[in-house]
């Protein structure tokens, strides 16, 4: 408990930058939507979406695709700019939990403490897990004000595509935190996570318009479907179930490497 | 020319992990340039579009399906892509030597700060351009291998844009950087700041301000669809990217040369 309370400390100045980010932009996306009321090119692309033929009007969602307040937030806050923002914060964040203790030679002080390995692992993941949370209740709750309950096509399904975007990151977090135990040089440690958790966001953004591309099946991103999750009401259990399933293989990877790694003097 | 081929050296591994990863998702893209290419859904559907609409989801009337698909994905991941890269470089060049103290040995060198701070930018510069221009050959290549053709050299002032764009965030990065003695703190400052021009940049499509309170972000100058279409560098955008990454230089270098080294 002290070491994940050290953990939170000394990561709170970052976190609570990354949760101003994350509210002004979710803020901003919204705000432009109600630009787009009020210069009437909403009102343009409701009356063009109506014209069109069935099929390209799916390509909108029916009617109630981006042209919805509620339709926006999910397209692009829990589409695009959401995860993206998410993806940078994880791949950062990771290298900095071991690899960065290893290269400034901190890991040997810490494992020097009456504190075994398994539990210094289990509180930095933990300290991941925080992290995420606090980003994903700013998000959430900046897009419940604004955007409003009457706005959002399914309250259930809202709650469940925050809690299936947060297992999102917990997988691709502990991903990253079971390689990031094999670079022992910071540096490098950020970037080879970084470039991985940006190209998994790359790899489903290309490949989501590609049903049949078995690829993207690998990647924990494919098992967060917001179209789905956010218009029903259907709890996503299986995405669920898969991600979770991933994570706990993942962390138990990551104590079992972290309990053999040579700590370099 | 020593500085700058070390420096080279010790960004090497950097550089191909990022070539390899972005030469292998540019062909995943390209491997479905045959499919998009039947399909004349996308072409119709943005000339109906308002321009704002169009802005926002970076697409231009009148491109081919193959086209808008190569600059609504790799367009859209390489705006991204480029500055994150630079940003990694520019971090690496004064922040992580002082974090490291390996600052205080490399002052005690018979060279001068200013040409220091030059050559690590130059590397940046290369860098990023190395990267685009295996993107550009791997799409290229993707394309042809799956009998599509595209607009090759549109698609090469495309890159060469954001090869501009990836240099002024990285120009920008390193300015920064010269009061950030901590990597970690250095990187998550700079991503979060390019997260948030971009987001910025986006929701200024929708609604544009005056000009004033556009040019100074580095995203605005970047456009995918219209360097494909005019199949030409944006003159006054580029222009634009490279005053900005000069100023920043300028300013980088101004200041380095009166930082305060922790020994």
């Amino acid at each position: 408990m002290t070491l994940l309370r050290h953990q939170v400390k000394s990561d709170r100045g970052g976190l609570i930058s990354w949760a101003v980010l994350t509210g002004l932009t979710a803020w901003f996306m919204v705000y432009m939507f109600d630009i787009m009321v009020s210069s009437g090119i909403l009102d343009y692309l409701s009356q063009l979406v109506e014209s069109m033929p069935p099929a390209w009007r799916a390509v909108w969602g029916g009617n109630a695709g981006v042209l919805s307040l509620g339709g926006w937030a999910r397209d692009f806050l829990y589409g695009i700019i959401g995860p993206l923002i998410f993806t940078i914060y994880v791949g950062t964040y990771v290298a900095g939990l071991v690899t960065r203790e290893s290269d400034q030679h901190n890991l040997e002080f810490l494992l020097s403490l009456p504190v075994e390995r398994v539990q210094v692992i289990l509180t930095k993941w933990l300290s991941l897990l925080a992290g995420l949370a606090t980003l994903q209740v700013v998000l959430a709750t900046i897009v419940a004000v604004s955007v409003g309950k009457t706005a959002l096509a399914s309250l259930p399904g809202f709650v469940w595509a925050n809690v299936n975007m947060f297992l999102m990151f917990t997988a691709v977090g502990s991903l990253l935190l079971l390689i990031s135990l094999f670079i022992d040089d910071y540096p490098r440690g950020t970037a080879v996570s970084l470039g991985l958790a940006l190209a998994m966001f790359f790899l489903n953004f290309v490949l989501q318009d590609s049903p049949g591309a078995a690829i993207r099946r690998v990647l924990p991103q494919y098992y967060f479907d917001t179209v789905k999750v956010m218009s029903g009401n259907a709890v996503p259990w299986g995405n669920l179930a898969v991600l979770a399933g991933a994570t706990a293989v993942f962390l138990a990877g990551s104590l079992y490497i972290f309990s053999r790694k040579q700590i370099a003097n | 020319m020593t500085l700058l081929r070390q420096h080279f050296r010790s960004q090497r591994t950097g550089l191909l992990i990022w070539l390899g990863a972005n030469v292998a998702a540019t062909l995943m893209v390209a491997s479905l340039g045959n499919s998009v290419s039947q399909s004349q859904a996308l072409p119709k559907l943005v000339e109906k579009l308002p321009a704002n609409i169009q802005a926002l989801f970076g697409l231009a009337p009148g491109l081919s399906a193959v086209d808008s698909f190569i600059q609504a994905k790799l367009g859209f991941w390489i705006i991204l892509a480029f500055p994150i890269y630079g940003c990694l470089l520019a971090i690496s060049a004064v922040t992580r030597e002082v974090d490291r103290h390996t600052a205080d040995f490399l002052f005690t060198l018979p060279i001068d700060r200013a040409r220091l701070l030059v050559s690590r930018w130059a590397v940046m510069v290369a860098d990023i351009a190395i990267l685009g221009l295996g993107i550009w050959v791997a799409l290229v290549a993707g394309l042809k291998g799956v009998g599509v053709t595209g607009s090759w050299s549109g698609y090469f002032w495309m890159i060469a844009q954001t090869w501009l764009l990836g240099v002024a965030v990285g120009s920008l990065a390193l300015l920064a950087s010269v009061w950030i003695d901590d990597y970690g703190a250095g990187t998550k400052y700079s991503l979060a700041g390019v997260g948030a021009l971009f987001a910025l940049d986006m929701g200024f499509r929708i609604n544009p301000p005056p000009w004033w309170a556009l040019v100074w972000n580095p995203f605005a100058h970047a456009n995918s669809a219209r360097s494909i279409m005019e199949n030409r560098l944006l003159w006054g955008d580029a222009a634009a990217l490279a005053v900005i990454a000069a100023l920043a230089l300028a300013l980088a270098v101004h200041f380095f040369a009166r930082k305060q080294i922790r020994a």
